[in-house]
């Protein structure tokens, strides 16, 4: 078409490989940026629709089900659900803290206890995804954790620290049933960092 | 902690009888001064050539049988409570000429379902393209990748080349973690895939975190579909399944490597090619006297490679008769008859044999669905049987002189010790003269170096508490990448190619009357 056109209009209005150039590269840059857009946009639809699919399974866990697979290919499945009732914020948290399963909902970190028993319990979860949220937590706010027994454990927030993630300085093993809610720091960050936000929380009776 | 200048507390003396069961070649200390007296060729005597040593570091021992021509084998026994627990030592021959290594088949299978994402594929991708390298012109080899689908680079096994090897790396290359994790598949593919003729020495290869939950079903359907092809297995991350990966290697004679980051591939993928390339005793069978009910750890008897000494630990009800040992010295049988009556008295031998039965029941009880609390009934009753140290067990020591007369208060003292060595004590407590108590483990810098030598603890749970995985996505940067760019564009299109686009603009209607 283009040089049908400028056969047709003589070379005044032919594109000049200046031209195509520049064309071409605000193709590249719109594609790129197309491109980028989307695969955020992905990541965050990932988010919620598998918190979806996974609050159909933790139905069939409550009902005795175990190991349930949100959908059929899954290699991770829920294990408790987790509720701050002050923010009106709610995740189902799955087995493990692989970069995959966190795509899905907050994870339980295999080596730590379940909550309610002695210990603490670490649940890890995006800063800008399911933990969204922690940003607002203040200490004395209440979380509560149903377990797929159907009981529900009221934790209240005792304490929160800003951590490195690999001096934690927090032990899976004590008395007290506690757990910690983890996400990364600073929330506004644009980039994944060493930092970590800890909520700590502690079963109150 | 006292400071070095203070000089060492709790001074050590140590001699060893050391009394091999075979003829002695290398005897090492690692980190210490020895002198040695050689006995006889089986016999030393060892001890520390400082007089006072101090107790700062671990004291490491090291011998080697020395080389003869044949393989050969030792046995010892012990007998508690009227069962015999024997010890069997079997070395393998050191060959002055290099043998014609005998010809390979190699599958590799590798794990490339979702749970592997990030860290863990790149690790695996660099393992595997490392062992390619490795492959030596002879062998043949082919790739298997599972997730809940497989597929394979050839569909039968190809021999090395140049251009097998430069297909199998680009495929390697292009390995991507998503999906679910379906192993059985790739799992019966890798044991019958029967491209190579039978004489090759068949070797599977596993690269996987273990993210799986049929671990039994794995099992039967390595026990059942094995044939003579041994299965090494290679745990990817930092926390794989290791109940899975060590059954595997075991059940399949071979071994488990662990690479926790990407900076250990290549030391640990070498060490686990060595043996790979050197087997030296394979198909090792034990014929114990007939109808002796026998225990034996490891269970099945893994291959002997070249430069290491198997150890057997074995609880029998008997001890009489004679124990047949035979394998095959690459294509030459090799056998050996041990009379059980005439195995040398050792002290030690029952302990042995409980310390591995102690850690195949841990193993057994990381494992999925398992009863934990019997298990843990078996771990007890066999650790406080042999006055073992266990999870579950310890020791205590009770002095019957009384050291605190009756009505005395309760005194605290700290005991110092000596400063590990390697440490520098200004680095870990400042520039202080007094030694330092208690309050001094509370030191971030002293906990920092205490991870560092706690390499052994548990991934991910050192002093300094539980590692906390990542806690962002990328997602909010690529949407603003992404909506940056998509403007730029738009700018650009509005006032640079303006007059362009009314150009085609025109033409298009041009074209259309």
């Amino acid at each position: 078409m283009i040089p049908g056109a400028a056969r047709l209009n003589g070379a005044s209005l032919r594109p000049s490989p200046r031209r195509l150039a520049l064309i071409f590269c605000t193709l590249i840059l719109a594609l790129t940026g197309l491109f980028d857009s989307f695969g955020g946009a992905r990541i965050k639809a990932k988010a919620l629709v598998a918190q979806l699919l996974l609050e159909k399974a933790w139905e069939r866990t409550l009902d005795g089900e175990t190991q349930t697979k949100p959908w059929p290919w899954a290699d991770i499945w829920p294990v408790l659900k987790i509720e701050a009732p002050r923010l009106r914020q709610t995740a189902i948290a799955l087995s493990g803290v692989s970069g995959q399963a966190m795509a899905f909902g907050p994870g339980l970190m295999p080596q730590t206890p379940t909550p309610g028993e002695p210990g603490m319990s670490i649940i890890a979860a995006h800063r800008d995804t399911h933990f969204k949220f922690l940003k607002n937590i203040t200490i004395g706010d209440d979380i509560l954790v149903t377990k797929p027994d159907g009981n529900t454990l009221r934790f209240t927030i005792t304490e929160t620290r800003i951590v490195n993630a690999n001096q934690s300085g927090l032990y899976a093993d004590g008395e007290t049933p506690q757990i910690a809610l983890v996400t990364c720091w600073p929330f506004n960050a644009l980039t994944p960092g060493d930092e970590r936000f800890v909520a700590i929380a502690t079963l109150s009776h | 902690m006292l400071h070095p200048d203070a000089g060492p507390v709790n001074p050590v003396t140590l001699s060893v009888d050391l009394d091999a069961g075979f003829p002695l070649g290398d005897i090492m200390s690692s980190y210490h001064q020895i002198s040695i007296n050689h006995r006889d060729e089986r016999h030393a005597a060892l001890v520390l050539s400082e007089d006072t040593t101090p107790a700062n570091r671990d004291f490491e021992l090291v011998w080697r049988p020395k080389n003869g021509a044949a393989p050969s084998a030792a046995i010892f026994k012990e007998t508690i409570a009227g069962n015999p627990f024997f010890l069997l030592m079997i070395t393998p021959p050191s060959y002055e000429i290099e043998k014609k290594p005998t010809p390979r088949e190699i599958i590799f299978v590798i794990d490339t379902s979702g749970s592997m994402g990030g860290e863990s594929i790149r690790q695996a991708r660099d393992s595997l393209a490392m062992a390619l390298k490795r492959l030596q012109p002879g062998d043949a080899f082919n790739i298997i990748r599972f997730s809940d689908q497989t597929d394979q680079l050839f569909p039968a096994s190809q021999p090395v080349n140049a251009e097998t090897i430069g297909n199998a790396l680009h495929y390697v290359n292009a390995l991507d973690a998503s999906g679910g994790t379906m192993m059985l598949p790739a799992l019966k593919a890798a044991l019958t895939d029967h491209g190579a003729s039978q004489q090759y020495l068949r070797q599977v290869v596993f690269l996987t975190d273990g993210a799986i939950g049929n671990e039994q079903q794995l099992f039967d359907t390595i026990a059942a579909m094995r044939g003579d092809a041994r299965i090494f297995t290679v745990g990817i991350g930092s926390a794989p399944n290791s109940y899975f990966m060590s059954r595997a290697a075991e059940l399949g004679q071979g071994t488990f490597t662990h690479i926790g980051a990407v900076t250990e591939v290549a030391e640990r993928m070498n060490a686990m090619f060595e043996k790979l390339e050197s087997p030296a005793i394979t198909n090792l069978r034990l014929r114990w006297p007939d109808g002796a009910q026998v225990e034996t750890w490891p269970s099945p008897i893994p291959d002997l490679y070249k430069g290491e000494t198997l150890v057997v630990a074995a609880r029998a009800d008997r001890g009489e008769g004679t124990l047949q040992i035979s394998g095959a010295d690459g294509e030459t049988p090799w056998k050996v008859a041990l009379p059980l009556e005439g195995a040398a008295n050792r002290k030690g031998i029952s302990k042995l044999w409980a310390r591995k039965k102690i850690a195949s029941l841990e193993l057994s009880r990381a494992r999925a669905g398992a009863d934990r609390a019997a298990l843990d009934n078996n771990i007890l009753d066999v650790a406080l049987a042999h006055d073992l140290i266990s999870r579950l067990t310890s020791l205590v020591a009770v002095d019957v002189t009384p050291s605190r007369p009756g009505g005395e208060n309760i005194a605290r003292t700290d005991i110092p010790l000596n400063l590990p060595h390697g440490w520098d004590f200004e680095k870990v407590f400042g520039n202080e003269t007094k030694p330092r108590q208690r309050e001094a483990l509370a030191s971030p810098l002293l906990q920092a170096r205490v991870t560092e030598a706690d390499a052994t603890a548990p991934a991910g749970q050192g002093r300094s508490g539980v590692a906390l995985p990542q806690g962002a996505t990328l997602a909010d940067v690529k949407i603003m990448r992404g909506v940056l760019f998509l403007t730029l564009a738009f700018l650009i299109l509005i006032f640079t190619l303006r007059p362009q686009a009314a150009y085609w603009f025109a033409d298009v209607k041009r074209d259309a009357r």
